[in-house]
């Protein structure tokens, strides 16, 4: 995890977007809080044209309570980047900027590969908002 | 293996895989969107009961969509009936929603082999959080098998 946070101030709505705000992970750790969403980044570049990555945390950090992703743990096949993590914890729990948070997996694909479609997440490096509320009515 | 957004596309049309509606502009590159329903189902009682069964109220989330509250349970279902005798259906959140805080599934994202039908989603969110009928709210992936099915 690298050590940039953002807090979701706001979720957003069809007009408005997300409010949030960014800070940085000082080197003596932050202590998260419950029932607050904060989206950080891994340090890592990662993803392949060959084979579908996949993103979890790891177990010591399962028992800690901490989710690394809420729901969305599936890359997209061709695209490799920083990977915007969906943080929430169940009790206060102390992070420190780039320590280990979680493992990739990478699946293999049955059918042929189609790199032409690029997903607009897939090419940001930085924590970033969602943009579901732009989408609904496209 | 999982199947490539080409792959799925292939299977809806050999109808291996059914994902109906079907519109090959929520094609990913190893996933289908799929969308909410508009009928949404919430428990009555405070305290749930894991072996009886526990009464729920339907809502309809309005045009102008409903403000998810954090410490309620929310049953819904997708617009499209998906399924497969052929493939394991795996659902799964979207980018855009994780990234609201808005849990998809609640640790049951597996689909049965055989089970074609529009898929219930078991929504929580972090954060109080808008949602609205027909939005794209999650991907469902499919997985290919290994033993007699």
């Amino acid at each position: 995890m690298a050590d940039t946070l953002l807090l979701v101030e706001d979720t957003g709505d069809i007009d408005r977007t997300p409010t949030t705000k960014e800070f940085i992970i000082p080197p003596d750790g932050f202590i998260l809080e419950p029932n607050k969403l904060y989206l950080g980044v891994t340090q890592e570049i990662m993803g392949s044209e060959y084979y579908v990555t996949s993103l979890g945390g790891r177990n010591r950090i399962g028992r800690l309570g901490m989710f690394v992703q809420i729901c969305a743990d599936l890359g997209q096949l061709g695209k490799s980047h920083r990977w915007t993590l969906e943080i929430n914890v169940i009790k206060k729990l102390k992070v420190y900027p780039f320590m280990q948070i979680g493992k990739v997996t990478f699946w293999m694909p049955k059918g042929e590969i189609d790199h032409s479609d690029t997903e607009f997440y897939a090419t940001k490096d930085i924590p970033y908002p969602s943009t579901l509320f732009e989408q609904i009515h496209k | 293996m999982i199947l490539t957004g080409k792959e799925i596309l292939k299977c809806v049309n050999n109808g291996t895989i059914v994902i109906s509606p079907f519109d090959q502009k929520n094609l990913q590159a190893n996933s289908y969107d799929f969308h909410i329903d508009n009928i949404l189902k919430v428990y009555k009682h405070d305290v749930l009961d894991a072996q009886n069964v526990n009464d729920t109220e339907e809502i309809i989330i309005p045009e102008n969509g409903i403000l998810l509250d954090p410490n309620q349970i929310y049953l819904g279902k997708t617009q499209e009936v998906i399924g497969s005798n052929n493939y394991v259906p795996i659902i799964k959140g979207r980018s855009s929603t994780g990234r609201l805080g808005i849990f998809v599934n609640i640790t049951a994202d597996l689909i049965d082999l055989g089970s074609i039908k529009q898929c219930t989603l078991m929504l929580n969110s972090v954060l109080p959080v808008k949602i609205y009928p027909n939005m794209p709210i999650g991907q469902v992936t499919f997985w290919s098998v290994e033993g007699e099915i």
